[in-house]
């Protein structure tokens, strides 16, 4: 028998993962919330398990080899375990911050590091990527790792081509709101900005009519790939200028149409840069769109469906959204608001399968939490689905037959 | 393990069912206990026909087996405490069939508990075995622990809806016990025999569990006493009424304080509550919650509320839920006992538990199933004091037997596994357990299955 014993280490992340493996109790309860553990009854893909591994590493009973590395990686970083442990154990950012542990001790594959260590920090180069065509699935050269594997995925033909001009490369500066409109920032994340630039600009329209909105050149990535990577420095740049940028920006919020990215800014960005009170003080102004209208009567009056779309709409909540930051009817309320029929759709609250990098590294893992989805959505009804989330709009557009519309809720009012 | 064993393991296993990988040995150690013993191999069970050929080939190069399910078990049962094959039988997770006209389910062992509740709920049927573990642990577990859970003093235990079993004995032999039928008397009672047998007779791989039609409606009170004997009152009022409540749970003073200081859910202080679930059709709810509040009030309860929903309902039931993670309010270790005692008893086998923390200097919060005798009793001490930690060991001794001088028996639910080893001999009748040690050995002569649980060794019998 072995008894339990703080090991000996000096990498802070490996610490922070230990001490999150030392306060779970082993009762087994996450089994129940964890998507990856429900698809495949392993013991190493539930938290219990993942973080007993990490405890294994902290101890120096186990290698931080590829095995692990892996083993690790199943994990959608959803937040279920660390919202539903009895034990108030920090499940997930244990599990966080033991990828980042084992980037630091192992480093990572290079192609990985490629795009995320080089490309995401830096706007240009994905630019130059994105007008390349090396992203989702025109021809990419061989060595490219991640955009190799993006490619080799199933229903990348179904995900929306790559745009012609990303958003931020035609953005004006400013868009002046109503006379004396207090300033808001938009964030517009990757996913807006290299293939659904229309987003991007119907959520500056809509934010427009009740605010001057702010639309600071220079942004990039949220860092959420490169947390998920466990690439903490990349992340930590990221966050610095982020924070730079958008204080420079002087305003009252930070809005993205994206609940990753919102959950990004909010949450992690703040622990990245150490708890530093300005960020903290930033985090807490950040919001996904559909609270800035939900909370707004004056924008939620305005709200119209567009015309050429007829049916009702079935909500997936995206885990960062609403287990993160706790955000769940307000996307309903807008829907509703604008006189769209909300259908009911069974587990509409359950994971996709498609955080961070998941569905790129475990495609059948990903594939088979999906499924279930696909069919609930099938069974509702709903003639579109709409869900506050780039990558969870992703998953489901490689996931649906194409004539289905996959939407964030944006995308269904009249702008 | 040498090669040659290992080799013959893997080929009857299935190379994709095999693991030496020491991440898998490392995460197999465990279970819902806080110690580890990494198993020499994993097996990822498949199908009896490869579960027959793992124990064969066990059998063949004497290495222990050890089966396990969710690993949520709180004495043990799963450690591979002599090493040798841990063998996870969580992957056999499907239904078989839910039949209707029947009134049966038929099910692989790694089903977990909640999902088959779930199941039978959509076809209108009912599996009352609800132990708090339920949204995780699996059937498998359950009918190896013979679980309880919060409805046992009407619905009884696990044991009371295994009509047959499948199984596989420790020479790779295939066993049938029982069937779809809800009356058999054919034979002696095998499947009887191994629920509750942890895991230490047989490998089972398929289920026959008998369902009853869902209750039509649910009604749930609850009552706070400024004493225990009022308390211990109002239950025995409740027990000689007539009325059958699906569950009368019990907290003590200590639990209450520490729900509060841990979920802030505005509970009055007092020195005991007692929550009450009823069900049935919805006239008969309705009749006999207010029969149930007439009693709580009668024997002194202040305050004594009816939930006028489900809502509601789950409200009331949210201190009960919370005392799992609370009790830590009151000290970052415990030993979790779950003795049961006659109902008569129930009042002085708390008494006595509070004393003996007095007199170990520890605090000893218990709480349980009042309705059926089942006291959970933890002991909380800090690990990082030794002498906590040897007063806590030496509490739990005399709390043993203080529940054995009541009439009691050491655990109501949660088995013998490893953790209570060393107790048991006490409990057991000795000409008992000489049959016990009898059967072990017709169903497993080499001692292969899961050995060192269950029947305590010969050298600690009294
Ligand atoms: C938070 C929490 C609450 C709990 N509440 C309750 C409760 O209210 N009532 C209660 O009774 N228990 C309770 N338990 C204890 C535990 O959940 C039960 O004992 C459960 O039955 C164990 O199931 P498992 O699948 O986790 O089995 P495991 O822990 O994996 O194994 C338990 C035993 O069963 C054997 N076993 C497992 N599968 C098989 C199989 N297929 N064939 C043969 N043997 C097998 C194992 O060898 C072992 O001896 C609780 C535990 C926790 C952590
Ligand atoms: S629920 Fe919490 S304490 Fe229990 S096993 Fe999971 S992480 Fe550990
Ligand atoms: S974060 Fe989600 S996927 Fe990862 S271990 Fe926790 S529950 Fe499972």
């Amino acid at each position: 028998m072995t008894q339990d014993g703080p090991g000996q280490n000096h990498c802070p992340a490996l610490r922070q993962a230990a001490e999150a493996a030392r306060a779970c109790a082993q009762c087994g309860a996450c089994m129940a919330v964890c998507p990856v553990y429900r698809v495949g009854r392993r013991e190493d893909s539930v938290a219990r398990g993942k973080l007993r591994l990490l405890r294994g590493l902290d101890e120096g009973s186990l290698k931080a080899d590829r095995q692990l590395r892996q083993t690790l990686g199943r994990c959608l970083l959803c937040g279920r375990c660390t919202a539903n442990c009895p034990n108030l154990t920090p499940a997930r950012e244990g599990l966080q911050a033991g990828r980042a542990a084992l980037a630091q001790i192992s480093g990572v594959p290079f192609a990985k590091r490629l795009l995320l260590a080089e490309a995401l920090p830096r706007p240009s180069r994905l630019n130059a990527a994105a007008a390349a065509g090396y992203w989702a699935g025109k021809a990419l050269p061989d060595d490219s790792g991640l955009l190799h594997r993006l490619s080799g995925l199933e229903g990348v033909e179904r995900l929306p081509p790559l745009a012609e001009h990303p958003f931020l490369s035609q953005a004006p500066a400013e868009v002046a709101g109503p006379l004396g409109a207090p300033r808001v920032a938009f964030f517009v994340g990757c996913v807006a900005n290299y293939m659904r630039p229309d987003l991007a600009r119907k959520a500056v329209a809509l934010l427009a009519r009740r605010f001057t909105v702010v639309i600071p050149q220079g942004q990039g990535c949220c860092g959420l790939p490169a947390i998920a990577a466990g690439l903490g420095g990349p992340a930590r740049s990221l966050a610095k200028r982020h924070l730079a940028l958008m204080g420079a920006a002087r305003v009252d919020l930070i809005v993205t149409a994206c609940g990753s990215c919102a959950h990004t800014l909010a949450k992690e960005l703040p622990e990245l840069l150490g708890q530093a009170e300005a960020a903290s003080r930033w985090g807490l102004r950040v919001r996904e769109i559909s609270q800035v209208l939900a909370e707004e009567d004056s924008l939620l009056a305005g709200l119209s469906p567009r015309p050429d779309f007829d049916g009702a709409v079935a909500v997936h909540d995206p885990c960062h959204l609403k287990i993160g930051l706790g955000v769940s009817e307000e996307p309903r309320r807008v829907l509703r608001a604008a006189g769209l029929d909300l259908a009911d759709m069974a587990g509409q609250d359950q994971c996709c399968g498609g955080g961070g990098l998941f569905s790129i590294n475990e495609p059948r893992l990903s594939d088979a939490i999906f499924a279930p989805r696909a069919q609930a959505f099938l069974q509702s009804g709903a003639q579109a689905l709409a869900t506050s989330c780039s990558g969870c709009a992703l998953q489901w557009r490689r996931g649906l037959p194409a004539h289905l519309p996959v939407v964030h809720p944006l995308e269904l009012l009249d702008v | 393990m040498n090669s040659a064993a290992l080799q013959a393991l893997r080929q009857a296993a299935g190379p994709d069912y095999f693991s030496q990988d020491a991440g898998d040995r490392l995460i197999y150690a465990g279970d819902g206990t806080c110690f580890r013993y990494p198993p020499e191999a994993v097996v990822r069970a498949r199908g009896p026909e490869q579960i027959s050929r793992v124990m064969a080939a066990c059998g063949k190069y004497h290495v222990p087996v050890v089966p396990r399910g969710a690993g949520s078990g709180l004495t043990g049962g799963a450690l591979p405490v002599a090493g040798g094959v841990l063998l996870d039988m969580a992957g056999l997770n499907r239904i078989k069939a839910i039949r209707k006209r029947d009134q049966v389910a038929v099910a692989e062992p790694g089903v977990v508990t909640g999902e088959l509740q779930a199941a039978a709920e959509a076809q209108g049927l009912f599996y009352p075995p609800d132990p708090a573990s339920a949204a995780f642990c699996t059937l498998g577990g359950n009918v190896a622990e013979n679980a309880g859970g919060m409805r046992a003093v009407k619905y009884g235990v696990t044991r009371d809806y295994v009509l047959g079993l499948r199984a596989v004995l420790p020479d790779g032999r295939l066993l049938k016990t029982g069937g779809a039928n809800i009356k058999s008397v054919v034979g002696y009672d095998l499947t009887r025999l191994l629920v509750g047998s942890e895991g230490t007779l047989a490998v089972i791989y398929e289920i026959i569990l008998r369902l009853l039609p869902l209750p039509e409606d649910r009604a749930t009170i609850n009552a706070f006493y400024a004493d225990l004997d009022k308390a211990a009152r109002a239950v025995e009022g409740l027990l000689a009424s007539g009325i059958r409540p699906v569950a009368c749970e019990f907290m003590d003073g200590y639990c209450l304080k520490a729900v509060e200081s841990y979920a802030k859910l505005g509970l009055p202080p007092a020195a005991a509550m007692i929550l009450v679930d009823l069900d049935g059709p919805p006239e008969v709810v309705r009749r006999q919650s207010g029969q149930v509040e007439t009693i709580l009030q009668q024997a002194g309860g202040e305050p004594v509320r009816v939930a006028g929903d489900r809502a509601e309902a789950e409200g009331l039931w949210r201190a009960r839920r919370a005392m799992g993670p609370a009790v830590y309010q009151h000290g970052p270790g415990k030993l979790n006992e779950d003795v049961a005692v006659p109902l008569g008893s129930l009042a002085e086998m708390v008494r006595r538990a509070h004393l003996v923390g007095e007199k170990r200097g520890l605090v000893i919060p218990v709480f349980g199933h009042a309705g059926d005798g089942n006291l959970h009793i933890n002991v909380m001490h800090d690990p990082a004091y030794p002498e906590q930690v040897s007063q806590a060991h030496q509490a739990v001794s005399d709390l043993f037997a203080h529940c054995l001088s009541l009439g009691g028996t050491l655990s109501g639910e949660h088995g013998v596994g490893t953790t209570k080893l060393g107790f048991v001999g006490a409990e057991m009748d000795p000409v008992g357990l000489e049959l016990m040690r009898g059967i072990k050995k017709v169903f497993d002569p080499a001692g292969i299955l899961n050995p060192h649980k269950k029947l305590p060794p010969p050298e600690v019998l009294p």
